[in-house]
């Protein structure tokens, strides 16, 4: 599937953008490397024609968001290109890995001063996102970026103003599956400890416990993410 | 980009009661959904928690800069779509959308905000 969609882009001009590589895929649609005639890197987020009329309505949101925010730490809506069978969004390209690809492909081991250094800057990321009336639905380890201290949240594709139906909770519990990660990449499991919860595995005091508990919501949660970066600051600072 | 919303079934939340069989996996599908991201497939967790109905926290009621719904949305110049409000970009044609007030008296741009041009001195509506 890939080779296929390689052959049919890679190369390829669209709009005043030529693709270099394809990035990913997933059931919306697919995801380009560019660059402009200025030699520009850009992200191409090509829709699938299918997904894109199905959600019209929806797919508005993304576009609305992110022409609303500015912020280096994260990335810029810079067009939106309708020609030839190519609908999709042009967005600004970011430096670094993912978390997903430092964990699993280049099976990095977190430490204690770095998981501090991504977390609190990842809750500045998401405080930016909630004093915006944003709720970003998606912060996942493959939609966080990496680079020498510098971290990137991307893919606005299922952020929505918050209101009732998207709760800032919502950004809590993203955000303690995140850590959970971090954590558990200097965790060598066995086999007896694979049906234990994170809370009996992971050798974390009781307040990190009770912090991390209540971003997922296993006690009751924080009032705003403003108390969840205090405590974050106060109990994981190396 | 969601295709349905499941907040109202209670599924916008992840399991807090996973461990290492779960964090030490890439998930069900590898790679498939890498660096594109809505990756719907995995996030869909029936979150379980006693919690999961508890009053919405104070901050949920205050909302910023969240374009209102019944507000005019503009006729693009170009292929005369309507563009959402707030958007900088006709989402039909891309073409760009100045959204940065300026003064209707003498063009000048104006920050943020403002009450008055800083050029001309014309009350800003």
């Amino acid at each position: 599937m890939f080779a296929k969609i390689k052959t049919k882009y890679v190369g390829k001009k669209i709009s005043s953008y030529t693709i270099d590589t394809l990035i990913g895929q997933g059931r919306y649609g697919i995801c380009f490397l560019a660059h402009s005639d200025d030699n520009q890197k850009v992200v191409l987020k090509k829709f699938k024609t299918k997904m894109f009329i199905k959600n019209a309505k929806k797919n508005e949101f993304e576009a609305v968001i992110l022409s609303q925010l500015q912020d280096k730490r994260i990335p810029q809506l810079l067009g939106v290109i309708n020609e030839k069978g190519f609908y999709g969004f042009v967005l600004e390209f970011k430096y670094g890995l993912t978390i997903k690809e430092l964990l699993f492909k280049k099976h990095h081991k977190f430490s204690d001063k770095e998981i501090y250094e991504i977390g609190s800057k990842l809750i500045g990321i998401i405080k930016y996102l909630h004093h915006n009336g944003v709720v970003h639905r998606d912060i996942r380890i493959p939609n966080v970026l990496y680079d020498h201290g510098d971290v990137t949240l991307v893919d606005f594709g299922l952020a929505r103003w918050s209101n009732n139906q998207y709760p800032f909770d919502m950004d809590y519990s993203y955000l303690g599956d995140f850590l959970l990660y971090l954590f558990y990449s200097t965790f060598e499991s066995t086999k007896r400890s694979k049906k234990k919860p994170w809370y009996v595995e992971l050798d974390l005091t009781d307040d990190q416990k009770q912090f991390l508990k209540k971003l997922l919501r296993l006690e009751p949660t924080y009032d705003s993410i403003d108390d969840v970066e205090a405590i974050f600051l106060k109990l994981f600072k190396c | 980009m969601s295709s349905f919303s499941r907040s109202s079934r209670g599924r916008n939340y992840k399991s807090g009661n996973h461990g290492s069989s779960h964090y030490k996996k890439k998930g069900l599908f590898g790679d498939l959904f890498e660096g594109f991201g809505s990756g719907s497939g995995r996030r869909n967790h029936n979150n379980q928690n006693v919690y999961e109905t508890q009053n919405l926290p104070r901050n949920q009621q205050a909302v910023t800069n969240q374009p209102i719904n019944n507000q005019n949305t503009i006729v693009c110049s170009s292929c005369n779509s309507q563009i959402p409000t707030g958007s900088k970009f006709c989402l039909q044609c891309g073409q760009k959308v100045n959204i940065s007030p300026f003064c209707t008296n003498c063009g000048e741009k104006l920050p943020p905000g403002a009450k008055f041009c800083l050029s001309c001195g014309t009350k800003v509506n």
